[in-house]
């Protein structure tokens, strides 16, 4: 029923042929996603050279709507470029997802992993320590650290980091835990293949999709996380651009002056948006491998 | 009018399956009738297109395969493709009942039989009578059970119970017997061959087991991609086969008959790297490579003041010769398995001891190969892992060397290194399987039900290829089945397993000639041959008295 797929005769060719079969293989809302979310990543680490102003420097008239000259998207209340903010704060909001979410999936993947594979008490421990975290209310135990080490960037990024890894330990140990039920996993332990490679080779693979899917999905949350600590004044402090506290700050003039809490939300709207079609694809490109 | 009207009535059917771009023709004309009272069996080995007829019959086709349907097919005078959805299932509800494969799947886990059975008909009593009428022991009290608390055998008297709350005129049966112990398997073609006598229903059999088909069908219609290549009568089709599909799969069906000198023949000549092996009969030595002594297994659960015990293997002692093959044979639940891992090592015995003579160990094949390759790796990268773990130090070339000799040695062709398990079939993945466990040859290489997924034209070759390389590789072999004739086959010596004892062992033709133990005669008696069920009408050599069930 299924022939045999012929390989490419011809070594030099081999990657052009992996150029043409992902091309092929990538829906239009993939290219989107990834496209998108490339540009965007593009576009935060350009954004000194793209911003027309300081992001922290009063820079016009205050209330300006978007439209006016010198002033694409307007701006705030304190007389702040929008647009400046915009480009400055966008890439605060994807440092720090790429930061907490990298360091949730590393700490909750080795948690996992080994409580997946190990099992017994060591499996009971790591994860009665991950339901610990788990009952308290996440937002609760993040304000407590970023409090503890003072109001900064880094401190909430702490905080959030903290709360975030036990939901990727969880996630991870339940797919490695059912692909170890897998008779490949019996297989390669009769083939006399090492633990770690087992866990690298025949394990790690059927975990990534699940994870790559969570952590897109989890950008969005993310972001609000981060704006909440800072919206209480643990994150950066005030003039500080950031996609989230620009747009809970700028709530009280969404009736007078709807510009000011929508563009960021929309900003934020836009890059969680991306992320997770960009996820998609990812795990899409995966799964066809 | 003076013909009765036939309970179904196809006339050329053509079903086309579409998954994204690919069409599939899964029937292409399929024209047959099946009269009042009557059992008709569709033959077909997987992908023959066996299993789409009997879905289109009950106008059952996943919409997601988004079917097109052409053609004519009647059930009693109602036309089945040209109706809407809505009247369909009116249709369906009244005049047909289902038996699926798989009872488990068909029925709900959350709910009691007495309730699924409630949802067809309301009266108690009724229910109870239907529970009686297949055969359920003390209906009453089954009423208040979930399904998994029910063994194969009863759940699928209940799914036929389901199917007969409404009085059907046909039952469609898609292998309802596939995956129950031949014990059982007999008593539910009993069941069904009864309830044709006291119903009078109409039953179209999907099976791939021409032994099956025999012991239970008036005609059989033998399909082979998507026609039906030969039709008619029990007895003239598998007395007489006319198309040369039919003897081939005739040919490779494994009873108690099948020579056990030479290999067995194939459908389709799929297998012809299969030539004979220049070492015959194989060498057996006297010094063991297994020896299992007093080994026992208990299986324990539940919290510590209320532990369950579950003693699957219950004193088992066993030797294995260098260069000799044992069958393990017996049903689910008989601890075969267990015994099987205990002597690969992915498990360790509660007592006794068991030693594997040697340094390279034991290799085992996997009932279902597919999900022993890992989905990622290639073929190359999975046979290369075995060579490096077994042979420190070995370069590049060596190993690609040793792959493509060993894929050539499982009847693959080189390439197939290059590709990943999912874009192989069935059988090639058994021969990867196969070959990963061979290409550094071990002490013992177990087998668990290696052929019980595949086609009878497929576990033929497959039962080939392991006799092949056990002679040349000089292995021993160690093979766990459910199926006697195929142990038989393999075998220099079977050992009948029952409640986690060996109750029986000897040479494999002895033991199937001259059975000594009670539950190795009732094994051997439930084995569907060729023979059919009314010896009367016999045409085969009936080989086996007390056979045919």
């Amino acid at each position: 029923m299924t022939a045999i797929e012929t390989p490419s005769t011809a070594r030099s060719s081999k990657k052009w042929a992996r150029m043409t079969e992902l091309r092929r293989h990538t829906t239009a809302v993939d290219m989107v996603g990834l496209v998108g979310l490339a540009l965007l990543v593009l576009i935060a680490l350009l954004a000194p050279m793209l911003a027309p102003y300081s992001p922290i420097l009063r820079a016009g008239e205050t209330f300006l709507p978007p439209g006016s000259p010198g002033h694409l998207l307007g701006t705030d209340g304190v007389g702040y470029d929008i647009l400046s903010r915009m480009l400055f704060g966008l890439r605060s909001s994807i440092a720090s997802a790429a930061i907490v979410i990298t360091s949730g999936v590393i700490i909750g993947g080795i948690v996992g992993v080994l409580a997946g594979s190990l099992g017994g008490w060591v499996d009971n421990g790591l994860m009665r320590l991950t339901d610990l975290f788990l009952a308290f209310p996440g937002i609760v135990i993040a304000m407590a650290v970023a409090a503890a080490l003072g109001a900064s960037f880094s401190s909430a990024l702490i905080g959030v980091a903290v709360v975030w890894w036990p939901m990727y330990a969880r996630l991870i140990r339940g797919e490695v835990r059912s692909w170890a039920a897998r008779p490949h996993l019996e297989a390669a332990i009769l083939a006399g293949v090492p633990w770690s490679r087992r866990v690298r080779r025949h394990l790690l693979p059927g975990v990534t999709s699940t994870v790559i899917v969570t952590a897109s999905l989890d950008v969005g949350g993310l972001v609000v996380a981060m704006s909440g600590l800072s919206f209480i004044g643990l994150g950066s402090p005030a003039p500080a651009p950031e996609l989230g506290s620009m747009a809970a700050q700028g709530m009280e003039y969404l009736l007078q002056f709807w510009w000011i809490p929508v563009i960021p939300g929309l900003g934020v709207l836009v890059l969680a948006l991306l992320a997770n079609l960009a996820g998609d694809a990812v795990r899409d490109l995966l799964s066809r491998r | 009018m003076s013909a009765p009207v036939p309970v179904v009535d196809v006339d050329d059917l053509r079903v086309t399956l579409r998954r994204g771009a690919t069409e599939v023709e899964a029937v292409r004309g399929v024209s047959l009738q099946v009269g009042r009272g009557e059992i008709l069996g569709i033959v077909g080995e997987s992908g023959s297109g066996k299993s789409v007829l009997g879905l289109s019959l009950m106008a059952l086709l996943p919409a997601s395969a988004r079917p097109i349907v052409t053609g004519r097919i009647r059930v009693l005078g109602t036309d089945m493709v040209g109706t809407s959805a809505n009247d369909d299932r009116l249709l369906r509800k009244k005049h047909i009942g289902a038996v699926f494969q798989d009872p488990m799947t068909s029925l709900d886990p959350t709910m009691t039989i007495g309730k699924q059975l409630g949802e067809v008909t309301s009266d108690k009593r009724e229910i109870v009578k239907l529970l009686a009428d297949v055969g359920i022991a003390d209906p009453e009290t089954r009423l208040e059970a979930f399904p998994h608390q029910l063994s194969g055998g009863l759940r699928q008297r209940v799914m036929i119970a389901l199917s007969l709350a409404r009085n059907p005129s046909l039952i469609i049966a898609d292998e309802p017997t596939t995956a129950l112990d031949v014990t059982v398997q007999a008593q539910i073609l009993d069941l069904l061959l009864e309830l044709r006598e006291t119903r009078g229903c109409s039953v179209v059999f999907v099976t791939h087991d021409l032994g099956v088909a025999a012991q239970i069908c008036d005609r059989i219609a033998v399909m082979y991609q998507g026609r039906i290549v030969e039709s008619g009568d029990v007895e003239a089709v598998l007395g007489q086969p006319q198309h040369d599909y039919t003897k081939g799969l005739l040919a490779s069906k494994i009873d108690l008959d099948t020579p056990r000198d030479r290999p067995v023949s194939s459908a389709h000549g799929a297998g012809s790297a299969d030539h004979l092996p220049e070492v015959w009969p194989p060498v057996v030595m006297g010094t063991p490579a297994v020896s299992v002594v007093d080994v026992h297994r208990t299986f324990s659960s539940g919290p510590i003041w209320k532990r369950r015990h579950l003693e699957a293997v219950r004193g088992v002692s066993l030797e294995i010769a260098q260069g000799e093959s044992v069958a393990l044979v017996g049903e689910s639940g008989c601890g075969k398995s267990t015994l099987l891992r205990l002597v690969a090592g992915l498990d360790s015995p509660t007592s006794g001891s068991v030693t594997v003579a040697g340094d390279v160990g034991p290799q085992m094949i996997f009932q279902d190969a597919g999900s022993s390759l890992t989905p990622w790796l290639t073929v190359g990268e999975l046979l290369g892992e075995r060579l490096r773990a077994a042979v420190p130090g070995i370069t590049r070339p060596q190993i690609d060397r040793q792959i493509a000799e060993t894929l050539e040695r499982v009847g693959l062709s080189p390439e197939v290194a290059r590709v990943r398990g999912a874009s192989l079939s069935g059988g090639q993945r058994q021969r990867v399987a196969i070959g990963r466990a061979v290409i550094v040859p071990p002490t013992v290489l177990l087998c668990d039900e290696p052929t019980s997924a595949l086609d009878v034209s497929l576990a033929a070759t497959v039962l080939n290829l392991l006799g092949r390389l056990r002679r040349e590789l000089g292995m021993s072999v160690l093979f766990v089945t459910h199926d006697l004739a195929a142990a038989r086959l393999i075998a220099d010596r079977v050992a009948v397993m029952n409640g986690g004892r060996i109750v029986e062992i000897g040479d494999a033709e002895a033991v199937c000639a001259d059975p000594q133990n009670d539950y190795t005669r009732a094994l051997l008696s439930a084995i569907p041959g060729t023979e059919l069920r009314r010896p009367t009408r016999s045409l085969t050599d009936t080989h086996n008295e007390e056979g045919g069930a």
